[in-house]
């Protein structure tokens, strides 16, 4: 079996990595448990994310929030339905997207699937490599508030929304890290013996 | 698994063990857990700090914002509008308010909820900061919780009373007008108290205003207290004069209603309370003495007029004996063929009279009232209409005694008030009079009186352009060369040598005659002649006593018969014998002799000296000198008349020819020459002939 730190390959039986010195373990039992912790804590996260305001907007004579749903519809109102189609792509498309398909991986890693297993890997990576841009709104928001900061005339500020945002993110990134992506594979052995007899 | 007995190399095996649940579970559970901790309890939170909602409707919300509008209490938030709809009936805008948990339950019937927008009134700009924050709602509660409730009426006007603002409201009537909002109630200048907007009655016969007095001022104010208006200014031209009056340039400005008490005693202020606002302080002072202090104690009755004339009002004053004891209260005509025997409109007033301006006194009610008036109405006590103002044509009611009146009695019984008994009118029409001085002016013979003048006229200028008129001027330079001729004369201006040639003889005579009179005193003559006198004047002493007794017996003869009187002439004369007869008395006539005698010799011894003739020839000499200054003097006043008399001459002259020319201001100031020459010679010779002693002596 790899070692998971340094990919090394060990034979069965061998407790530590001789390597780098990290317990073996033929596979992670507990990581469909961390998937689903890191996944339950990202939904929470994410209700409020979408509920309290993401950004303050305070003029000398206007006062505005919006929640990251209706700064996208406040946008697309004004026009700019391409900006309003890359907050809802970025904000809400693939989060829920992430959340869905690290359900998906990890019910059918325990249930089993039609799904081909490469199809599942592919998934995964996709996952894996989009949970990074997550950030994109977090970032906005850090930006404007740094930028547009002119006293009383004008400033903006971080909603509640940003940090629990930002929070969920990060939650659905562990989730998808805590992934064991073998598993996905295991229930392959285990199907090929009784298809191969 | 089908087939444990021949186990693939190639698989490995397995191993999942079956460990404790707490070993199966993994602590990155805590995470969730804690996630959803904090979650459940940041909404518990939230859920449980939020404060009730209340709703409020508003007749007009404008710019009232869901999300965005405040509500305030003193100023400082304590609630968000969270939505802003319409009543049922689409009448009113309802607001929902999301108000602070922890102020809620003060948040009782006593609650005000009003919109404060940016105002620019006369009292100053309030609400600027809404200008750029967007409006706001401010609510106002007391201090003691008394049951949460949640809906309210929002008022369309801030209240008068303000959160922290102790005072008594009540309501301030007019039948004319009131104040704009917010109008200052002033007292001696401080304000203590405002005005709230007024509403028009619901039958429109009057307006409105709830007021506000603050504490601690509210005890300034009873049922005896009069409130008018000082806003503005007020002009008014009455018997009295022009007056202006305005109470200071900021309530000129602003408006203000000021108060005042104007009778101890009375009811102190309460919530109830109504007061009427005056248009001026006299009114106020005017209805204070129909009204007192407000115990209504005054007594209605009515009066029916033969006449229905124009000018009386409502609030026309009722007097008695000049006094004002009430006023008009309502005016209506009133037909009642059966009662007055004709279909003609007669005038039906109405009037209060207050029993204690009468002087019944305070306690005085409506019996002691009508007692009264009977009695008087009984000796023959009548309303009359008379003129109030002779320039606005108003009327007023006199009750006046009316010699010989018929009988008549107060009406006590009268529906729906006591009808007291009416006289003809006195009113003295104006119109009429000022017609008449019209007539009479037009009357007068202005026409006759210019063609007189005018003839007048033409005769002066014929005058003044008369040609004798012209030659005026002519003459009278003649008359003043004349004069000049006169006074530049050679006799005249020889005077003044002559006198001095005069006056040098005079002395050199009068030096003369100092010589001769020292002569005689040196020779004694003069002592001698006293001596002389005095022996006659001894002679003569004993005369008075007879003249005396003489006298007594002249006394006696008129108080006497003639015979005594007779008698005692006789007893005088020969008194007066006897006197005679004394030797001494013979001898007086021969002492008067000798010093005649001794005088004569003396006189004679002068003459042989010759001294007598020369003084002879000296004062011959020097009246010789007198008379030729007496002769010259005799001249001067005739010259001196001569001048006046052409002074004179020319002044009429020039009197008649006028004062203003060149011409006249010359030949007035030679005659003041002419003259002052003239008075000059006068004094002269009234000098000389007064005192020659001075032309004499030089003196």
């Amino acid at each position: 079996m790899a070692c998971r730190r340094c990919s090394r390959v060990w034979p069965m039986g061998q407790a530590r990595c001789d390597r780098c010195g990290s317990k073996l373990v033929s596979r992670d039992t507990r990581s469909l448990q961390k998937v689903w912790a890191w996944w339950i804590a990202g939904v929470i996260a994410y209700i409020p994310a979408n509920i309290y305001p993401m950004l303050v907007t305070n003029t000398l004579v206007y006062r505005s929030e919006n929640t990251i749903v209706g700064g996208a519809v406040e946008v697309a109102h004004h026009g700019a339905y391409g900006v309003a189609a890359i907050i809802l792509i970025a904000s809400v498309l693939i989060p829920v997207g992430k959340f869905l398909a690290i359900a998906f991986l990890a019910i059918t890693a325990q249930r089993g699937t039609s799904v081909t297993p490469r199809a599942r890997t592919h998934l995964f990576e996709i996952v894996e490599f989009i949970g990074r841009w997550s950030m994109i709104d977090v970032f906005v928001v850090a930006i404007l508030s740094s930028l547009v900061q002119l006293s009383v005339v004008a400033s903006i500020r971080p909603g509640p929304a940003a940090l629990t945002f930002a929070i969920s993110v990060i939650c659905t990134m562990l989730s998808a890290q805590s992934f064991d992506s073998r598993l996905i594979w295991d229930a392959v052995s285990r199907q090929q013996p009784r298809k191969t007899p | 698994m089908s087939d444990p007995r021949t186990p693939t190399p190639e698989n490995i095996p397995v191993h999942e063990g079956r460990p404790s649940i707490w070993e199966r579970i993994s602590f990155i559970w805590l995470i969730p857990i804690v996630a959803l901790v904090v979650a459940l309890g940041a909404a518990w939170n939230n859920y449980n700090s939020q404060g009730p909602l209340i709703e409020i409707t508003f007749e007009n919300a404008a710019g009232v914002k869901a999300d965005e509008t405040e509500l305030r209490f003193r100023d400082i938030r304590v609630g968000l509008v969270e939505e802003v709809g319409f009543s049922e009936d689409l009448k009113q805008v309802q607001v929902s308010v999301r108000v602070a948990k922890e102020l809620s339950p003060f948040i009782d019937a006593s609650a005000v909820f009003w919109i404060v927008r940016p105002e620019v009134s006369a009292q100053g700009v309030t609400g600027l900061d809404t200008v750029l924050s967007g409006v706001y709602i401010q609510g106002a509660w007391d201090g003691t919780p008394e049951g949460f409730r949640t809906a309210f009426e929002g008022q369309s006007n801030p209240p008068l009373l303000d959160s922290g603002r102790e005072g008594i409201s009540f309501t301030l009537r007019s039948t004319d007008s009131l104040p704009t909002a917010n109008t200052p109630i002033l007292y001696k200048g401080v304000q203590v108290g405002q005005v709230a907007g007024a509403e028009i009655n619901a039958d429109g016969s009057g307006v409105t205003a709830p007021a506000v007095i603050y504490e601690p001022f509210t005890q300034l104010v009873t049922s005896g207290t009069r409130f008018w208006d000082v806003s503005g200014f007020s002009f008014s031209l009455g018997a009295s004069g022009a007056r202006l009056n305005f109470d200071s340039f900021a309530s000129l400005i602003s408006g203000g209603v000021t108060f005042e008490t104007m009778g101890s005693g009375g009811d102190p202020l309460t919530d109830a309370a109504v007061f009427e606002l005056f248009p001026s302080e006299e009114t106020a002072r005017d209805d204070f003495l129909v009204e007192g202090d407000g115990d209504d104690s005054s007594v209605t009755l009515t009066m029916i007029f033969e006449q229905n004339l124009a000018g009386l009002t409502p609030g026309a004053p009722v007097e008695l004996g000049g006094l004002r004891v009430g006023e008009v209260t309502s005016l209506t005509g009133i037909v009642d063929a059966d009662r007055f025997g004709d279909d003609d409109v007669r005038l039906l007033t109405t009037m209060r009279i207050n029993p204690s301006r009468i002087g019944l006194g305070e306690e005085a009610g409506d019996d002691d009232l009508l007692d009264f008036l009977s009695r008087r109405v009984a000796d023959g006590l009548r309303g009359q209409l008379t003129n109030a103002s002779l320039l606005t044509g108003a009327l007023k009611i006199r009750l006046i005694d009316v010699e010989g009146a018929e009988d008549a009695t107060l009406d006590l019984d009268a529906d729906p008030y006591p009808v007291l008994p009416t006289t003809e009118a006195d009113i003295t029409d104006v119109a009429t009079s000022a017609q008449g001085v019209l007539q009479r002016v037009n009357d007068l013979p202005i026409e006759e009186v210019m063609q007189s003048a005018i003839g007048f006229l033409d005769n002066a200028t014929a005058l003044v352009g008369s040609q004798a008129l012209q030659d005026a001027p002519e003459e009278l330079r003649g008359i003043l060369s004349a004069a000049r001729g006169v006074v530049e004369g050679e006799e005249l201006q020889a005077i003044p040598g002559q006198v001095s040639v005069v006056l040098r003889d005079l002395e050199q005579i009068s030096g003369k005659l100092n010589t001769i009179v020292t002569e005689i005193e040196r020779r004694n003559v003069i002592d001698q002649l006293i001596g002389a006198i005095a022996s006659v004047e001894e002679a003569a002493g004993g005369l008075p006593g007879i003249v005396e007794q003489a006298g007594a017996i002249l006394d006696d003869a008129e108080e006497v018969s003639i015979k005594t009187l007779a008698d005692r002439t006789t007893s005088l004369i020969a008194a007066a014998e006897a006197l005679i007869d004394q030797p001494s008395t013979r001898a007086l006539p021969q002492e008067l002799n000798e010093a005649l005698e001794q005088l004569n010799l003396t006189l004679a011894e002068l003459r042989e000296g010759g001294l007598v003739n020369n003084a002879n020839a000296t004062l011959a000499s020097a009246r010789d000198a007198a008379s030729a200054v007496e002769e010259a003097t005799g001249l001067l006043p005739g010259i001196a008349e001569q001048l006046r008399s052409v002074a004179n001459q020319a002044g009429a002259t020039l009197s008649t020819y006028g004062r203003e020319s060149q011409f006249s201001r010359e030949t007035s100031a030679a005659l003041r020459q002419i003259e002052a020459a003239a008075s000059a010679i006068e004094r002269l010779a009234r000098a000389i002939e007064r005192n020659p002693n001075s032309l004499i002596l030089g003196r």
